[in-house]
């Protein structure tokens, strides 16, 4: 997908002595959504912006080193030594001793006399890079526009991390003016580098809006296009996240030194072998231990976990934590959502009137879209008419944000319907989810106005193209092939625990189980078949796990309709 | 002799020397009927004859034999064979007659013409080579036809004849035929307006250009044909178009093969044996990169569609050994003209044209006509029929004989040395020069004097090194330093090959007292295209100019503005004549510019232009007047250096403006480029005198420099705040710098002052509370300044109990951490006060 932007100036901070100005130009070829106002507390924004910034430029995906030059010098040591062996002559040894140590004070004069060549080469070289790497490759920030605050997300470049900061318009001293709306701001390290100049003895206003900073330098237009093959798995990323968000998720919640532990302990060794997992280890009653593989080293944590089972998590990609780093003297409390074994997590720290969202994909190879992350399978999603998703989304889009219970009041839909619908219009990048206000709100990703005809089949098509364990849960359904064994209500009104059993493509059968929360979505699960044993749900629910989802669905709306 | 009618039709009269009268000579006839096995009828020796009366002797005989009908050539029986029944032995006839120019043939021709069919081709051809205007009439008609093999032979006979008529009609058909094809009648027009060009000429190439993009714009099934059409057109634009439509046909399509075909045939019959020559060759290197294919054509003859092979193996042989036909065709009619045409084949040949030798087939062994030129008349190689391809006859006898000449038709060569010269100056193959190079050193020592400059040039480029001495040495004869011939030594610098523009870059060294006197000279050498060439110049010019005299350096200098005002045309093409105006001409240019016309070469030049703008308004006193201070500043920010340098010169003059208004200098402090930062660094340290303003701007001021990104401009931001720190506020300094970001010295700096500085009482230490966390919660900390914080902190708790809730607030998050140094000196901490201060709320319990 080409991604086309264009910003009339270009976002820049301009510091003087006492006052200073921070203008993020927008992308005039979205919505003219805009934002003026003064910041109250400079520091904590210029310090969310700067984990924003750290997660939009890492890139922790494993490359081989290049060893090409070390190769070459290999094989020219090679060459001189089996060249030596066939030189029987003491002398002309000695000649050849000479001249090569007499070559190589040529060469190290000639790397002397050519080093500010190189480095001037390569200064250029780095500045060629970057420029054409924002004009090119830097996907950038979205930023929204709320009533009550602005958001920035934005995605690493190893499409394995999602950021989200919130900035709550209590931040602000002064709130001028603001249209709200969704774009595209002009971000670039130059940016970043002006960033770290906020000050708080600096009177500070904020503008987002289409001029931005208008400043032409030299014959370079003022306006600046840049062109991005965006890949598909961004846009699909940030769908996906969604899918995560809303799932059921175990919680815990930290202290910021706790997070500094984590962090420092990541910092202070390297993890030359496997497994470099980060294990949660939750004991009902007990203070939360994360364990540092491989050498076991345990943290305590602050919190004591008051659920009523023993949960182990084990997550991968841990340095990308080092994102959060900055945030830690500035952070109240940080709260981590835990989904499951070789699972996403979400990091929520909160800095008084911002909220930084850190959303981790299972690890860092894994992006966010890979046929590993089938996240939306865990959801449930309720039959949804085009009326009824026409509905919500109008109900949303008036209220910009809202949680599921406020939008079934005023859609008069059944919660479970409207969460549906708002599960469809996360997937299709026309809402979000906001997990640390608990609310969807209305986000648009795309520029193409907002038609529901079709969403639901073309999102329902798309999981199952994308993921064919839902078409053979579908087909395990559809040919009876699926049973339901035990079924008990737990918890509160509407959790189930079940546990079924169904065919599986060697012929034999499996025992999927599931426990599913009151909005049908899958809490935990677990299956004896193959694909379980080896991926767990890394990869996503298996196709028993859905077909006993679905079996159990269908008798739920049996039993409703029996009873009247 | 030949005769057509009685039994004897042969006679073939011979000398010897008669053996028994010693010096004498005898002549002998014999007489036989037609045929390879007749047998002879008589045989007659007449003499002896003394040597001087042999010549009159043989006159009177053949006289005789006249007399009786018989004729010197062999044109008779051809031309009675022209009415053979057979249509192939009438054209192979007509060719013989045509090749051997048999004028008393025209009319048996222009009789078989009428009527003719297959053979039709054959004789037009024929008669074009006769070359008698007074066939021009019968073969007009034939220019017409369709069939493109008819019109071809037809339209190249007439070119042949020099029928003027004839051919303005074909260039009319042809051009209607581009149009029919899909040119725009733009660029057919092209094709015959304008004025006529030579080989070399600029223009002749750039509408050459044109014209192949209009064909190669066309359809890929048109393009042959429209340049075979072009060919056939043969203005030079159009050739030249031709050809380098050629270069890009796919050989083994069918739609581009026939018409390459008959641009090689066309180019047989008109004789231009640089076509000929550069398309044979292109015709063997396609055949090394495709084995042709096969495709269903329908015959332009008889209508039948057959499935005819394209490019293959066998159309490949047949090329070549029809185009080493015509070689020896020309030998032996045209003997003048074998050696150019050899030439001009032989000079395409490159190294990259050999292969891998493989047991007796060497690296040439597929190169036919290079082989059959070269080396075909000696014993070492042996042709294989089949493959047409060369070998040795012996593994052990592969390299060249030193005697032996192994050339094919060397009296020919002899005959025509010129063709030597073509060789040596064109070709790419070190064994094409070494034939021809042991030709000039052994035979014709001579002929380098007849050789042009453009082919002297070429030998001192050649890949072989006798002939760059053959050819170093001719030059260097025709040259005199003192009354320098400048076309050459222009030529030589202007030399694509750097080999031979060594030698032109000696003698511009040489000879530059002479050109340097001459400012049209001189400034086109700093225009020439090489830019060693251009530099050698310029530091030539930079040395001599101070000999000249003030009007020549006058000259010069506007000259070489005229040039800096100008665009630059190539990259690049500016610094030879910004180095000379800089290094030797910056007093002349000073005379000739005011500040306007300085600031037009700063603003609107070229990079060079910028560098010798930016150096003559560094000298200038009153720019800054002229300019304005916010222009100069402007200037500071430049991306030329030497513009940055004269702006910082300026900004020296305006110190009383700056000293009024400082922060100008604050930003240019912060500029991109060190030598700028480094200028407002010193104005700021040493002109600008800080205790002259309010305390909170000198505490902006201070701070501005200390909040930036870069580590200089940090650097030099604490070196001033120490200085001026007896001036400022210590306090509102320490809480401003306890919000810088980064890192390292910036952080120890702030923390070393804190530590010296910060006012007693908690509200002070609450104001730095944040720079503390951070420092403890850094995830890469500093060890000695975590120890230092926490000694601080310490010392400050002891001092009062509110001072020590603040350390207490710092060091408790902090005491959980899980580091056991860190999380023991917090404890220590906390307890130590603790014990100072019994009341002091914390969540670390100490127990006694």
């Amino acid at each position: 997908m080409k991604l086309a932007l264009r910003y009339e100036g270009q976002s820049a901070i301009v510091s003087e002595p006492t006052r200073a100005q921070v203008a993020f130009a927008t992308n005039t070829l979205r919505e003219a959504s805009y934002f003026n106002g003064e910041l109250g507390r400079p520091l904590a924004f210029r310090e969310g912006l700067a984990a924003l910034h750290a997660v939009v430029v890492s890139d922790l995906k494993y490359r081989p080193k290049d060893r090409l030059a070390f190769n070459a010098w290999l094989e020219a040591q090679d060459r001189r030594f089996l060249q030596s062996l066939g030189v029987k002559s003491q002398k002309a040894l000695e000649r050849i001793r000479a001249l090569e140590a007499r070559k190589d004070e040529l060469d190290r004069a000639r790397r002397d006399t050519l080093r500010p060549f190189h480095e001037a080469r390569g200064r250029y070289f780095e500045y060629a890079w970057t420029h054409q790497y924002e004009l090119s490759y830097l996907l950038d920030p979205v930023i929204t526009v709320h009533p009550d605050e602005l958001s920035f997300e934005a995605f690493s470049r190893d499409e394995s991390s999602y950021a989200r900061l919130a900035v709550r318009y209590d931040l602000f001293s002064r709130v001028d003016s603001f249209e709200c709306g969704t774009t595209n701001i002009d971000y670039s390290a130059r940016l970043h580098d002006q960033l770290e100049r906020v000050r708080s003895y600096r009177q500070t206003n904020f503008a987002v809006g289409p001029s931005g900073f208008t400043v032409q330098v030299g014959d370079a237009p003022a306006h600046k296009e840049k062109k991005i093959d965006l890949p598909d798995s961004w846009v699909m990323g940030f769908l996906q996240v969604h899918s995560v968000l809303t799932m059921g998720l175990t919680h815990v919640r930290l202290t910021p030194v706790d997070l500094f532990n984590i962090l420092r302990q990541l910092r202070r060794r390297k993890a030359r072998v496997s497994p470099r997992a980060l294990r949660w280890e939750l004991v009902p009653g007990q203070r939360v231990r994360v364990v540092l593989e491989p050498w076991e080293q345990v943290i305590e944590l602050s919190a004591r976990w008051d659920g009523d089972e023993h949960v182990t998590v084990r997550t991968w990609g841990r340095d990308r934590l080092q994102t959060l780093a900055r945030l830690v003297p500035s952070a109240r409390t940080v709260d981590v959502y835990l989904a499951g074994y070789g699972m996403p997590t979400v990091w929520l720290v909160d800095l008084g009137q911002l909220t930084f969202t850190l959303a981790l994909s299972g690890w860092t190879d894994n992006d966010w879209t890979s046929d590993a992350g089938k996240y939306e399978l865990l959801g449930r999603k309720r039959a949804v008419s085009e009326a009824d998703l026409g509905r919500t989304f109008e109900a949303l889009r008036e209220r910009r944000f809202a949680t599921a219970s406020t939008l079934a009041a005023a859609t008069g839909l059944h919660a479970d319907t409207v969460r549906s619908a708002c599960s469809y219009l996360c997937q299709v990048g026309r809402a979000m989810f906001d997990l640390a206000g608990g609310v969807f709100r209305h986000r648009e990703l795309f520029l193409e106005p907002f038609t529901p005809k079709g969403i639901v089949t073309a999102a329902e098509k798309a999981v199952e193209k994308a993921n064919p364990a839902a078409a053979r849960a579908r087909a395990l359904f559809d040919h009876k092939d699926v049973m339901i064994i035990a079924r008990r209500p737990i918890g509160g009104a509407g959790a189930f625990k079940l546990s079924g059993s169904a065919g599986d493509a060697g012929g034999g059968r499996v025992r999927p189980m599931i426990e599913l929360d009151a909005a049908g979505n899958v809490v935990t699960a677990t299956c004896t078949c193959r694909h379980f044993a080896s991926k767990k749900l890394a990869q996503g629910p298996c196709e028993h796990m859905l077909a006993l989802r679905l079996a159990h669905l269908a008798r739920l709306e049996a039993e409703s309709k029996k009873e009247g | 002799m030949y005769r057509l009618l009685g039994e004897d039709r042969v006679a073939v009269l011979s000398t010897e020397p008669a053996h028994a009268s010693p010096g004498s000579w005898l002549i002998r006839l014999v007489r036989a009927p037609m045929g390879k096995k007749a047998k002879p009828t008589s045989a007659m020796a007449y003499g002896p004859y003394p040597a001087h009366e042999v010549k009159a002797r043989w006159d009177e005989l053949v006289g005789a034999l006249e007399a009786q009908g018989f004729n010197r050539s062999a044109v008779v029986l051809s031309v009675a064979e022209l009415q053979h029944k057979s249509k192939k032995r009438r054209a192979q006839v007509a060719l013989r007659l045509g090749r051997a120019r048999a004028t008393v043939a025209l009319d048996p021709l222009l009789a078989a013409l009428q009527g003719a069919t297959d053979e039709a081709c054959s004789l037009l051809d024929a008669l074009g080579l006769i070359g008698d205007p007074r066939a021009a009439d019968a073969i007009r008609p034939w220019a017409e036809r369709k069939l493109l093999s008819r019109r071809r032979s037809a339209v190249e006979a007439l070119r042949n004849l020099g029928d003027q008529v004839g051919l303005a009609a074909a260039m009319k058909r042809g051009v209607a035929e581009l149009l029919e094809a899909g040119m725009t009648p733009a660029a057919a027009r092209l094709v015959t307006e304008g004025p006529p060009s030579t080989e070399h000429d600029p223009e002749l190439v750039a509408r050459a250009d044109d014209l192949r993009n209009a064909v190669l714009a066309l359809p890929a099934k048109q393009r042959g044909r429209c340049a075979d059409v072009l060919y056939e057109l043969a203005t030079p634009r159009a050739i030249a178009a031709a050809r380098s439509v050629i270069t890009q046909l796919h050989f083994d399509a069918p739609f581009s093969w026939r018409y390459v075909k008959s641009v090689l045939k066309r180019a047989t019959l008109r004789r231009d044996h640089a076509t000929l020559g550069w398309l044979i060759h292109l015709v063997e290197v396609r055949a090394t990169q495709t084995r042709g294919t096969t495709s269903e054509l329908k015959s332009g003859k008889d209508g039948e569609t057959r499935a005819t092979p394209i490019f293959r193996a066998p159309t490949q042989r047949w090329v070549r050994r029809a185009v080493w036909r015509h070689l020896r065709e020309l030998a032996r009619h045209r003997p003048d003209e074998y050696p150019r045409a050899a030439a001009e084949i032989l000079i395409h040949y490159e190294p990259a044209d050999a292969r891998l030798p493989k047991k007796r087939y060497g690296e040439w062994a597929h190169c036919h006509l290079l082989v059959s030129i070269l080396w075909s008349e000696g014993q070492r190689l042996e042709r294989v029929d089949r493959t047409l391809r060369w070998r040795f006859r012996s593994v052990h006898a592969t390299s060249a004989p030193i005697g032996p000449r192994e050339e094919a038709f060397p009296g020919l060569w002899d005959a025509r040395p010129l063709a030597y010269l073509r060789l040596l100056s064109a070709a790419r193959l070190p064994d094409v020069h070494a034939f021809a190079a042991r030709a000039v050193s052994e035979r014709h020592f001579d002929l380098l004097h007849e050789a042009s400059t453009d082919e002297l040039v070429g030998m001192i480029g050649a890949p072989f090194d006798r002939t760059v001495e053959l050819g170093a040495s001719e030059l260097a004869t025709r040259w005199d330093p003192q009354e320098p011939y400048w076309p050459l030594l222009e030529r030589l610098l202007r030399a694509e090959a750097e080999r031979v523009r060594d030698v032109g870059l000696t003698w511009l060294r040489a000879a530059a007292p002479q050109w340097a006197r001459d400012p049209a000279r001189a400034l086109s050498y700093l225009a020439l295209p090489a830019p060693d060439a251009r530099a050698l110049a310029a530091e030539l010019l930079v040395q001599a100019i101070p000999s000249l005299d003030p009007e020549a350096r006058l000259a010069l200098a506007r000259g070489i503005l005229a040039v800096l005002r100008e665009p630059e045309p190539t990259e690049g093409a500016h610094t030879a004549p910004a180095q000379v105006a800089r290094e030797a001409l910056s007093a002349e240019l000073d005379v000739l510019l005011d500040v306007a016309g300085m600031m037009v070469l700063v603003e609107r030049g070229s990079v060079s232009a910028k560098t010798v703008g930016g150096l003559l308004l560094g000298r200038r006193k009153n720019a800054l007047a002229e300019l304005g201070l916010p222009r100069v500043l402007a200037l500071a920010d430049h991306e030329v250096a030497s513009v940055r340098a004269a702006a910082h010169a300026l900004l020296l003059g305006a110190l009383d403006a700056l000293a009024l208004e400082p922060g100008p200098l604050f930003v240019l402090a912060e500029s991109q480029w060190d030598d700028t930062r480094r200028a407002a660094f010193g104005i700021i340290k040493d002109r600008l005198d800080l205790g002259a303003y309010g305390e909170e701007q000198r505490l902006d001021a201070l701070l501005a420099l200390c909040d930036s990104n870069r580590a200089d401009v940090q650097a030099f931001g604490r070196e001033m705040v120490l200085r001026w720190f007896q001036a400022v506020d210590p306090r509102a300094v320490m809480a401003r710098l306890a919000e810088h970001p980064a890192r390292g010295v910036m952080r120890r700096f702030a923390l070393d002052l804190i530590e010296d500085h910060l006012p007693p009482g908690a509200a002070a230490l609450g104001s730095v509370a944040r720079f503390f966390s951070v420092v403890l919660l850094d995830v890469r900390p500093e060890r000695r300044l975590k120890r230092q914080t926490v000694d601080f902190l310490v010392r400050r708790g002891e001092l009062d109990l509110e001072q020590a809730q603040v350390a207490a607030g710092v060091l408790d998050a902090w005491a959980r951490t899980s580091v056991r140094a860190d999380r023991e000196r917090a404890l220590e901490a906390l307890v130590a006060l603790r014990l100072c201060w019994p009341e002091l709320a914390m969540t670390v319990q100490v127990r006694a």
